[in-house]
């Protein structure tokens, strides 16, 4: 399938998209991490919070770090290959001291020790003298955490013409001692455009099927909020002003109010000379990609993503093809597995309006799915008739070929039409039309 | 920058018959490569001249072997190194001249199509020039000898945490008085080679031990092997080729045609916008 002239190569990168697509203005920005902050405030897009710029000794000496939250990040303005990046997990146990990811207590004499070998120009390219800055750190989304080590995993999205054309999903190890980059030991999955679940992973060159710290599978996991981060990294690219590069996106996890959690994708860098191991993770090669979309008029973001979606998705089931969303009607024939295992045709409704998905109780017993061990919970609720009680039992159903696992209420529905409904919690990823016909149907 | 100051130390250092030859070189050979290049070639003549005066003949004889008619645009190059050879410029530097820019078109091809990364085009070619001026052997010992110096130097001068200049200075010490005992033991142990080696190659080495150190700070061990390994595979087969009879002779015989292949060849790489072999060989899983 993939062939040698579909790879994308360093001569081809540099020659025909690097030089062609990117303005010397962007380059700088993308160089400098401080500038593509600067950029991205302007530009009302997300980034970690901005604590302190050091742009000389003199500032280190005055600055106040018992001021600082108890956890945040040191980075180099120009650094290479997140060299230089000090992650601050916790505070220590008295004032002025912290904890590092990597266990190793900070004293904020170590800290301003770290800020000046920056500020020299340690981690610079070619030394020279650099700035530094303190800034929010981006916790561990608690989705990636059995799947990554110390570090905060980040999804890398390559844009070409405001079009996304590849992404992976970079996990630090503890070979990377936590850092995201993939020669340093870091695992990177590729992921599928359309729906943002992970596909393929590799460490280095060779491909791999388990994290290699919890021997978590790699494949197959859902990266939150993917329509966000695609947008994002467009409109990152856009501000910028790079033709071609890669975003390099982190979810920054938090709890809201009411205990939910709820992440928001923010920008960590922008690299104005993409990788291209990238092209590894995801079995595929990006110079057939870019080649497909250049030149291809994008009026909007929007539009871009779509075409990112619609022409690279990786998977095979329809809901990646038909680019990340499945079109159903009001009435659907749905396919529930019984007690064996064996699928039998049903039909359903589709209601956004409800919550839960309910069977009806003849239905349910006949598929065997009453039996005490499949029960999960009872559900007492008032009606016309009183206090009543109403299993839940669990349910596997395939809608469009999407198969979903699930809690469904046992209810009576033997004098309507269709014995099942299925409610909204079991639709996501769904999108609903009312077809011609249904618009008039009762039920 | 150290470029030049190498540049302008061997043209100090070089006896002033080198200007003039230089010159004369310059007026015969309408070259593209500069006037440092040229002063870097007319030094390591020296070499080759002062201590195999048979080169000097061999080549000569080459020229005078082949006829070559009227003056033409298919020879005026021809005719011009006649001119000069005939008025005593030294074949040997011509020779040089003229290879010197396949030898950095070979490097720039390694680097886009075969994918070895080295020190850029300005240390291996210098490498493969002090290479031919040292002979191959004895220049990969200088080189082993110096890496190690620097390498040994800059463990050192870690320690010490001094400022930038003063500690490359330390570090040249240090590869200074390690070169030095090994000249002055090789008299002993019967290399005979090593100790007739003279000043500009060794100073050559001892000035891109710079870049070596600069390496070794600026990336991992592994990184740091690989591009030294590369770089030095580069030099050696810049320098073989650089001492080739067969391919000194096909120049000198045909500086026209060579010329020009060789900027064809140049801007055939800067144009190759395919796969390096290393990349077809890091990529070789995904294809089916």
């Amino acid at each position: 399938m993939t062939k040698f002239s579909d790879i994308l190569g360093m001569n081809a990168r540099n020659h025909l998209y690097q030089s062609k697509y990117n303005s010397r203005k962007g380059k700088r920005a993308a160089d400098s991490k401080l500038l593509t902050k600067s950029i991205l405030r302007k530009a009302k897009l997300p980034a970690p919070k901005l604590y302190r710029i050091f742009k000389n000794e003199r500032v280190v000496e005055r600055f106040d770090f018992t001021n600082l939250p108890d956890s945040f990040v040191i980075k180099p303005s120009q650094g290479l290959g997140g060299e230089g990046i000090l992650v601050v997990d916790r505070g220590g146990e008295f004032a002025g001291e912290w904890v590092s990811v990597d266990g190793n207590k900070l004293t904020v004499n170590d800290l301003r020790l770290h800020i000046l070998d920056i500020l020299a120009g340690k981690y610079s390219m070619l030394d020279l003298p650099d700035k530094a800055f303190i800034e929010e750190r981006v916790r561990v989304h608690p989705r990636f955490e059995p799947i990554s080590c110390q570090g905060t995993p980040d999804v890398g999205v390559l844009v070409f013409n405001k079009i996304p054309v590849m992404a992976f999903l970079r996990l630090p190890t503890k070979e990377s001692h936590g850092k995201a980059n993939m020669f340093q030991g870091a695992v990177a999955c590729g992921v599928d455009m359309a729906t943002g679940v992970t596909t393929k992973a590799v460490k280095y060159t060779s491909e791999v099927k388990f994290f290699p710290d919890s021997r978590r599978r790699l494949a197959g996991i859902h990266i939150p909020r993917w329509e966000e981060v695609l947008e994002l990294a467009v409109t990152t690219a856009e501000a910028v002003g790079l033709g071609y590069c890669r975003v390099d996106i982190a979810l920054q996890p938090r709890t809201t109010k009411t205990g939910k959690l709820k992440s928001t994708p923010m920008v960590l860098e922008v690299n104005a000379q993409p990788g291209l191991k990238i092209q590894l993770a995801n079995e595929a090669g990006l110079k057939r990609r870019l080649e497909r979309v250049e030149g291809l008029p994008v009026k909007t973001v929007k539009q871009g993503i779509n075409i990112g979606k619609q022409l690279f998705a990786a998977r095979d089931e329809d809901e990646s093809i038909e680019g990340g969303w499945l079109n159903i009607g009001i009435f659907e024939e749905v396919e529930v597995e019984n007690f064996l295992g064996e699928k039998q045709q049903i039909k359903a409704k589709i209601d956004s309006g409800a919550f839960r998905t309910s069977i009806d109780e003849g239905l349910a017993r006949k598929l065997g799915l009453m039996d005490p061990e499949n029960i999960l919970w009872e559900r007492s609720y008032r009606s016309a008739l009183g206090r009543e009680e109403r299993e839940v039992v669990g349910v596997t159903f395939y809608l469009k070929g999407k198969k979903i696992k699930t809690a469904a209420s046992v209810s009576d529905r033997s004098k309507l039409k269709r014995p099942m409904i299925i409610a909204r919690r079991d639709l996501l990823g769904f999108s609903i039309r009312v077809k011609e016909g249904e618009a008039g149907q009762e039920a | 920058m150290k470029r030049i100051a190498i540049i302008f130390l061997l043209l100090f250092l070089a006896p002033t018959a080198v200007g003039a030859a230089a010159a004369e070189a310059t007026a015969s050979a309408e070259m593209a490569t500069s006037a440092g290049t040229l002063s870097i070639e007319a030094v390591t003549k020296q070499d080759i001249t002062e201590r195999t005066s048979a080169v000097k003949g061999r080549l000569e004889g080459y020229l005078d072997e082949k006829e070559i008619g009227k003056l033409s645009w298919l020879n005026f190059l021809q005719q011009a190194i006649r001119q000069a050879v005939d008025k005593g410029v030294s074949a040997n530097t011509i020779v040089l001249v003229l290879l010197f820019p396949l030898v950095a078109g070979l490097i720039a091809a390694a680097r886009h199509l075969i994918g070895l990364t080295g020190f850029g085009i300005f240390v291996p070619a210098m490498l493969s020039v002090a290479f031919v001026a040292t002979g191959i052997k004895v220049g990969i010992i200088m080189f082993a000898v110096v890496f190690l110096g620097a390498s040994l130097a800059r463990k050192v001068t870690e320690r010490l945490k001094l400022q930038y200049l003063p500690r490359m200075a330390l570090m040249m010490w240090l590869v200074s008085a390690l070169v030095l005992a090994v000249l002055l033991g090789a008299v002993n142990i019967n290399l005979g080679s090593l100790s007739a080696v003279s000043i500009f190659p060794i100073l050559i080495l001892m000035l891109l031990s710079e870049n070596f150190i600069e390496v070794q700070t600026g990336k991992s061990r592994h990184e740091a092997v690989q591009v030294m390994i590369q770089t030095l595979v580069m030099a050696i087969i810049g320098a073989v080729i650089l001492k080739t009879n067969w391919v000194q002779k096909l120049v000198l015989l045909n500086p026209e045609i060579s010329l020009l292949v060789m900027a064809l060849l140049d801007i055939y790489v800067g144009r190759y916008t395919g796969l390096r072999a290393l990349e077809m060989w890091k990529f070789r899983k995904i294809i089916k």
